[in-house]
Formats: C-alpha cells, structure tokens, sequence
C-alpha cells in the first residue's frame, strides 16, 4: 500500500483551508453510523419512551396499545405506598448491590494485589480466579443450590464431618440472602481482578522506586501511590459493579425464585413476574422507570465523588 | 540482620500463597463437585458421612440427560444465536465508532452523547417494549427475535470509536487520495488496525450473550429453539424427584466444560480484552 | 442512502413481515390445519400421544395435526401472549385456574351446545365446576388431580402407628413421634413435610386441610375470600405448630421424602411414578385428616381442552376433541388411555375411570379416585392465579414466623379482595 507523501505533505504544510466545508466526506460520515442510530433508535430510545408511556397506564397486551386506559400515577402511587413487596424488593436489591460491591471489589483488589507483584504461576491463578466469570449463571445456580440443600448439600456434608452445626443457607429468612449474594461474588471477582490488574499494572515501575528511596513503606506507598493512581479503575469497577447489581435477576430467579417468602425477591425479579406471571404491564413499566431513576442517582453520584479533586 | 529480613519475606510468601491458595480452592470447589457428582447416582449424592467419590462412574447420568432435553440443539442454538450476534455486534460497533471518530458532521458529538445515554438504559427497562416489538414483527419464538435486539450496542459503539481515535489520520487520507471509497478505507484499512478493540469486544460479547438468560427466557417458547441456559432451566423444573439431582449436575457440567475449555486455550485473549476495556472505559 | 430512506426501507421490512404473518386463506374449504398446544414434550409422553393424533387424521384425511409443546412454566405466557403474530394455536389444552382470565381476555370459544351436554353428562359435578366459569361450560376437562396424605410405611411403623392418621390430633401426635434429633439437636428425620416455594405446593395442601376443618376458600358469589376466617387460622396455626415443635422443619423437600427421610406429607397423585420408583412397596395413601368431627375432603384441579376464539376451523377443532375425548367401542377414549397408560393421572370422564380400572386400582392411585367422590374444585375466581401467589407468601410468612396466621391470612385477604374486585 503506497502512502502518497506529496498530498499528505500538503495537508500538513497548512496549504489547504483548515475550514474545511462538510462535503461528502460528512455524508459518509452519516452513512457509516445511521445503521447503528437507527437501530438504537427503535431498539433503545423509543422503548424507553415507551415503557414510560406504558407506566401511565393498564395493559395486559391483549388489548390495543391505543386503547389502554390511562391510569396517571397510580401505578406509581400503588407500589410506592400500597405495596409492601415492591418496598421490600427494593430493600433487598440495594442489600444485595451493597454487599456485592463491597465484598467482590475488595476481594478483587486483595488478589489482584497479590498477583501484582512477583508471583509464581500468574497465569494459573489468574485463570482460576476467572474461571466463574465466563460460566452460565444459570448452570452455576443449579450447583450451587445444591451445594447449599440442607439435607444433602456439599457444605453442610463438609461441616458434618467436624461435627459442626448445618446451614440452612438458602432455606432460611435470615442467611438467604447472604448466600446469594456468596454465589454473586464468587462469579464476579475474577472479572474485576483482571480490571484492577490492568490498573496496576499501568502503575510505573518508576514511581515506587522514587518513593522507597524516598523512604515510603508499603502501606505508605499503597495509601499515597496506588489508591490515587488506581482511582479511574476504581471508578469504573464501582459505577460498573454496582449497575450490574442493581439489576439482580438471573441468580434469584434460579437460585430461589425470591424465596422464601420474598426475602431474595429483587427489583427486576419482582417485575419480570409481574409482568409476564401476572401479565400487569403497567404497573412492571413503573417499576422498571422507579429502577431506571434510582439507577440513574446513583451512578451519578458515583461519579461526582470518585472523580473529584482531579 | 540478615537472617530476620529473609525469614520475613518467607514469612510473606507464605501468607501470600496460602491465600491465594485458599481462594482458589473456593473458586474450584463447585466446579470439581458439579463433575464429581455428576457421575454419582442421587443416592450417593444423598449419603451421609459425605461421600467424595462415586463407587463407579454413573454414565447413564449424561444419557438420562440426553433424553430428557435436546442436547444437541441447545448447543447450537446458542453456537448460531451467539456467533450472530457477535458478528452484528463486531460489524456495527466498528461502523459507527469508525464513524464517530474519523469523520466530522454536524450534529456529531451531541449524537455520540445521544448513543452513549442510550448505555445509561438498562436491558430491563426496555425488555417490555422490545417483547412487545418482537411479537409484532411475528419473530417470538425464532431466531430473529433472539438475534436481532441484540445487534447493536452503545458499549461497544464507544469501545470502537475510543480505540478508532488512535489510528493515523494520514493513512486514511493517503487512502482517499488513492481513490479508494469510504467503505473500502473502513474495510480494508481501519477494521485491520482495529484488531485488538475488535477481538476484546468480540470476547465479552460472546461470553455475555452465550450466558444470556433473561431476554431468551422471555422470547423462547419451543422446545427446539431453547439455547443452553434455558434448556438447564427447564431440567430443574422437572417435578421433584431424588433421580434428578444427577442429572442436573450432569447438565451443568455439559454446558460449562466446554466454555472451560475454550477459555483455558484463550485466557490471554480474555484477560487482555477485559483489561482493554477497563482502561480505556 | 440517508437516514429517511433506510427508515422508510426499515418500516417496510417490517411491515411485509408482520404482513406475511398475519395472512391466512380465509376460510378454506380443503384440507385442515389443527394446531394443538399442550405441555406434553416428553419423549415418553408423545409416544403415546402422536399416535392418537395419527389415528384420527388417518380416519380423517383433510385433517391435519401440528402439535406445539412448551415447558409447563411457559405454557400460560405461550396462551396470552401467543395471539398476535398469527401464531395462535386452535386447540389449547390448560389449568383450569388460568379460565377466568382466559375468559376476560377473551381467548376461548363458547363451545357448541351438544359439546355441552356431553360434557355436563360424561363428567362428574365437581369436573363440570372445574370447566366452567360464570355459568358457562368452556371445554373437555382431561386429567384430575387431587391430594391426599401420603406417608412413608416404615417410617409410621417405627413411631407406633399401626394406621395412618385421621384427625389432625392424630397427625400431631404421630408427627411428633416419628421426628428424630440427632445428637446435636438438628432434625434427622421429620414427621411431615411441608411443600414450600411454589404455589401450589403451598396452598393446595393447606386448602385441602381448611376444607376438612369445614372451611371455606370463597364466598359463593365471588365478592369476597373467606380463607382468612376462624378455620383458615386454625389450618394455618396448625401447620405452624408442627413447624415449632420439628416435626415440619422446614429445611427438608420433597427429596427428602422420596430418600424416606420423612414420615408424610400432603400431596397430589402425579407424584406417584416418582415415589414407586423412588420408595418401592413402602407408600401408603390415606384421605386427608380432618378436625372437628367434619367430613374428610380434598382439592382437586383438573386440566382441560379448550378451542381460540379466533380459530377459522372452529368446526373441525370441537370434532376433533368430541372424538379425543368420547368413549371408543363401549371402553376408554383415546384420551383417557392416554392418562392413565403414559401421565399416571387420572381421568376426569367418569366412562374412562371405570373403563380404566385395572390401572386406577392400582393401591396407590386408588385413594385418590375415591376422593373424587368427596373432592372440591380449586376455586375459579378472577385473578385465581393471583390471589394463590399472595395467599402463597403469607402463609409462608406465617410458617417463617415473621407473622402469626391471623395476619397473614389477613393481609392475603385484604389483597385478594382487592384483585377480586379489580377483575370482575
């Protein structure tokens, strides 16, 4: 392929107009991103709007989207302050998203430090710590529900033979939660390992010489080198981890359904039945909208503090 | 002096490897049960004392499994379902974030700002209307409805277009001088350039969508159409009955090994595309 | 190509296929399409069924039958939301719970009268209940299911009894006795096993209990529950004292029973082919317990076949269940062996139950055709669906202790009450 100098040098010399006219090269442009604008468009943008829409009113989709009837707020007013459940679903979702985070990142920052260093066999930690990650959570739910039944479940088989007292893990108000949320890290750290790694690793070297000449220790050189430098990791794996927990479904559907008695019944698991158990469309779209809001706060938040004092 | 500064880093090592030693063995736990048990019958899986070994190999586990839910059109459904959707995923991204980043129109950064709101919507919040567009269009139960939602996606429209910046303005100029046309320079020229990006979106989009529950659970309805997590759904719907705990073992084993096995002769790949995104995210 | 024209190139794709999806040649007089949606995918089931389908469209050749399965979870969603798209099945086979918003939604075809008559005199009164809905007859019921006390023979044996109980002081005092601690106080071996997690898992156990306590679910005219009145309470305080004292700790399933780690519980009959396999020769079956001198009765839900109301061969679709559900030389219909030979169930048509007896004798299944003499239809109220998932939660509530039986039934009702009234 020949790099035709004489014009590129031409370019680069100043000699043409820096103004250029949007020709046809911004007709290209155009072309090149309206499949995807379209499509986000119908797919995206539209259904959003629509699920607003559809908050405002009944429909059950059998009737005709021009005939549903308007029901204003009320479908916002029901969940807010009629409907325990929704209220409890919330609870749970955000008790879920909090340990999830907080546990599965700080776990994820204690290896990757660990790996960070000089470590035998990195690529074989590495790939065990990630291993979860890439499985189906549905396939890993089956297993791990059964590693959690009472009666003949991998663990308390395990704690039987130190004679020690069972679980009831899943089957109980109080450790249900707890345990999904166990499965939720599990699946999640090795991801965020490699995340923090990658961050770690665009640390240089160089840095950390100057502050152990300087006379810093460990702990020193953690605090005031590798927390600031880490902060956009940081922030990335925060804002990304905690969007994903908010929208809990795969793992309660499958490990406990929302059982028992709600108290692993998340937002979007709370919705989903609604909407195609009970077939109350209306009243899900509000859900998703209160969800989408909440999300929206959050994430914003997230920013503002990680990303101060530049 | 010597001696207690060599016997501390020891003593580091020591601790440092133990833990990570004893994640790990968290992290393989249910992995080496799902495959031990697979291969007991329930009774044994049910015994107490706790039994770590199965008297002999239960083969007729994976048999069972295979009459009982169509193995063989779970896998490819997911393999024709996923590689579409990547392939649309690959082609899209990369067209419009070659867009975005080599090509100046008006309007262009408010619509880039536009398509990276679009990421701010979560899947749920829209899942009722795209049903509601997929049943429409006639295209529930098929592999429209599973594919084509899912073609384009913002994430990777801005993976792109961050990575597409980096390419030399001059060869794709040297290129147009050439008489080469626009779709050829992004064909020929960017989209090679942009390996890295492409195969790191490529990666996650893949394993997210093989993995994907929730949007198949609400189009498929058929038997014949269930990708692998669905059909392992419906084997733990089955009415309860102490022969199907094997059997769900076995089938979680038979759709996780092969992912297993995919990403042990490509772990590099993953791990350098996921570290791509987190830096460049 | 700019934006407006690939959008006018979109919208037109997609309105050519949704076109070529909705058309359908109206009303063609030759050969007939059937198509059939049930939840029978199994390989063992659809050896049965398939050639029943042969035989008829061989006595009939313009008939043609494409049958549509779905996973049981996904049969309710594959009915209301399968209509637009064209895709609709002419036949559906369903839970009788799911009529009233069928009905409402306008789904089912008012079958013909003679279909009507057949069926108010084929069936028993309680099957005709449990096919109909504000008056009306909606289709051919199939399989009946109802409940009974199941309970593992060793296991009484061992803890004294030599029958199994009859009164709900007689299930206490053997449920406790057949509960074992092991030496660190966790429960080894349970009394009773309560089914919990899915909904009529929970509710139709403790329905049968109520009505043998001369409860009541509903008022006759459907304008409000009565589930939350005295004998509920007591049914539910009932289930919750067996909780306390182990007997039901609530960390067994019903695995456990089957692995005959559990003395009874309360079930339906299509549990049968699991638990010969799973507990040969050691399962006996008795009529539920009953408290306060009344009559022992049961739930029982039947399944039924029903035709769309938007199907073009309304005729044929109602010929061709006349003829799969209507007794065959003097004997069983092809329905009802195909119940009893391939689903273990039994069938709703009194013809069948007797035509079959042989298989319905069977020391298992046999209690449970006997209860259908005493048996109660799940009620068909609006919102039935509904109103179980909520009556569910709050007795799981009460049995979890986060709330006593009087408010929890009291919450399900004041709930309940709220979607009765919404959907009538």
């Amino acid at each position: 392929m020949s790099i035709a100098i004489p014009s590129v040098a031409r370019v680069a010399n100043g000699a043409a107009p820096r103004r250029r006219p949007y020709g046809r090269r911004a007709l290209a442009g155009y072309g090149f991103i309206t499949p995807a604008i379209v499509f986000l468009i119908g797919f995206a943008l539209l259904p959003f709007l629509f699920t607003v829409y559809v908050s405002l009113h009944d429909w059950n989709m059998l009737t005709a989207v021009t005939s549903m009837p308007f029901r204003g707020l009320d479908n916002y007013r029901y969940l807010i302050f009629e409907d325990p459940l929704f209220r409890q679903t919330f609870a749970n979702t955000f008790v879920f998203a909090a340990g999830n985070v907080a546990i599965s990142s700080l776990l994820a920052l204690g290896v990757a430090l660990l790996l960070n260093g000089e470590v035998r066999f990195p690529t074989f930690w590495r790939a065990v710590y990630f291993l979860p990650y890439v499985t189906s959570s549905v396939a890993i739910s089956i297993v791990w529900a059964n590693l959690y039944h009472p009666s003949y479940g991998l663990f308390n088989g395990i704690l039987e033979l130190f004679q020690l007292p069972g679980a009831r893990f899943l089957a109980s108000l109080e450790t249900a939660m707890p345990s999904v949320i166990a499965v939720a890290v599990w699946h999640a750290v090795g991801y965020y390992m490699i995340i923090f790694l990658a961050g770690l690793q665009s640390i240089p070297l160089e840095v950390y010489e100057a502050a152990k000449v300087d006379g810093a220790n460990a702990w020193h050189r953690f605090r005031s080198i590798t927390l600031p430098l880490l902060r956009p990791t940081l922030l990335f794996v925060a804002v990304v981890n905690t969007l994903g927990s908010l929208q809990v479904f795969d793992l309660a559907f499958v490990l406990t359904n929302g059982g028992p008695v709600n108290a692993t019944n998340t937002v979007v698991l709370y919705m989903y039945q609604t909407a195609f158990n009970f077939t109350r469309m209306g009243r899900a779209s509000a859900m998703a909208v209160m969800l989408f809001l909440v999300i929206l706060v959050i994430t914003l938040v997230q920013l503002r503090l990680l990303r101060e004092k530049e | 002096m010597r001696r207690k500064l060599r016997l501390a880093v020891v003593g580091i090592a020591i601790v440092k490897y133990a833990g990570l030693a004893l994640g790990a063995f968290f992290m393989l736990l249910p992995f080496a049960w799902m495959i031990v048990s697979s291969f007991m019958s329930a009774a044994e899986i049910m015994a107490r004392p706790l039994r770590w070994l199965p008297a002999e190999l239960q083969l007729r586990n994976y048999e069972a499994l295979a009459a009982a839910i169509p193995l063989g059109n779970m896998y490819a459904n997911s393999l024709i379902v996923t590689i579409s959707i990547t392939v649309g995923v690959l082609l899209t991204s990369s067209l419009a974030g070659y867009g975005f980043a080599k090509f100046h129109f008006p309007g262009r950064d408010i619509l880039f700002v536009l398509v990276l709101a679009t990421m701010m919507i979560p899947f749920f919040v829209v899942l009722i209307p795209i049903f509601f567009l997929v049943r429409q269009l006639g295209w529930m139960d098929s592999y429209l409805g599973l594919i084509v939602p899912n073609i384009v996606t913002a994430f990777g429209i801005f993976l792109m277009r961050q990575y597409m910046l980096t390419l030399p303005d001059e060869l794709l100029d040297a290129a147009r001088i050439d008489g080469a046309s626009e779709l050829a320079i992004y064909w020929r020229i960017a989209l090679p350039l942009a390996g890295p990006a492409l195969g790191a979106l490529a990666i996650l989009a893949f394993v997210y969508h093989w993995n994907s529950f929730l949007w198949p659970l609400v189009v498929i309805r058929s038997r014949e159409l269930a990708t692998i997590p669905i059909g392992l759904n419906s084997l733990r719907v089955y009415a309860s009955s102490p022969e199907v705990i094997n059997l769900q073992m076995a089938g979680a084993a038979l759709a996780i090994i092969p992912v297993v096995a995919v990403f042990a002769v490509l772990q590099r790949h993953f791990v350098r595309g996921i570290a791509l995104t987190g830096i460049k995210g | 190509m700019n934006i407006v024209s690939r959008l006018v190139a979109s919208l037109a794709i997609a309105a050519m296929v949704v076109g070529a999806c909705t058309a359908a040649p109206e009303g063609s007089k030759g050969p007939v399409k059937l198509v059939v949606l049930t939840h029978w995918g199994d390989q063992a089931l659809l050896a049965v069924l398939q050639p029943i389908f042969d035989e008829y469209q061989k006595q009939n050749p313009n008939v043609k039958i494409e049958h549509q399965s779905v996973a049981f979870d996904d049969l309710l969603k594959r009915i209301t939301t399968g209509r637009i798209g064209g895709s609709a099945p002419d036949i559906y086979h369903f839970y009788n719970l799911w009529m009233p918003d069928f009905v409402s939604s306008d789904l089912l075809q008012t079958p013909p009268g003679d279909v009507i008559a057949d069926i108010k005199k084929g069936y028993s009164q309680s099957s005709v209940d449990g096919s109909s809905y504000r008056n009306q007859v909606w289709g051919y019921p199939t399989e009946v299911n109802t409940y009974q006390l199941i309970y593992n023979k060793k296991l009484l044996q061992e803890a004294g009894s030599t029958k199994p109980p009859a009164t709900w002081d007689e299930l206490r005092s053997v449920a406790t006795k057949a509960t074992k601690k092991g030496a660190d106080g966790k429960i080894t071996q349970a009394g009773f096993l309560l089914l919990k997690g899915w909904d009529s898992g929970v509710v139709h156990p403790w329905s049968s209990l109520l009505w043998s306590n001369n409860g009541d679910y509903v008022a006759k005219d459907n304008s409000k529950v009565r589930f939350n009145e005295k004998p509920g309470v007591e049914t539910t305080q009932f289930e919750v004292d067996l909780i306390k004292s182990g007997a039901a700790d609530l960390g067994f399933t019903m695995d456990d029973f089957a692995a005959g780690k559990v003395a009874m519980t309360i079930m339906a009959n299509w549990w049968g082919a699991a638990l010969k396999k799973a507990l040969p020769d050691n399962v006996g079956v008795a009529p539920i317990p009953t408290n306060g001198g009344a009559q022992s009765s049961t739930l029982q839900y039947n399944w039924l076949w029903g035709v769309d109301k938007g199907t073009k061969q309304g005729q044929e679709a109602w010929k061709f269940l006349t003829w799969l559900n209507g007794p065959q030389a003097g004997s069983s219909s092809p329905m009802g062996k195909y119940l009893t030979t391939a689903l273990n169930a039994i069938p709703a048509r009194v013809s069948d139950q007797q035509a079959n007896a042989s298989l319905l004798g069977d020391a298992f299944v046999k209690p449970f055709v006997d209860s259908l003499k005493t048996s109660r239809s799940e009620p068909i109220i609006p919102g039935a669906q509904e109103i179980k998932t909520v009556l569910q939660k709050q007795i799981e509530a009460a049995w979890f202790g986060q709330k006593s039986p009087k408010d929890a039934l009291d919450t399900a009702a004041t709930e309940a009450n709220r979607i009765l009234g919404e959907k009538r």
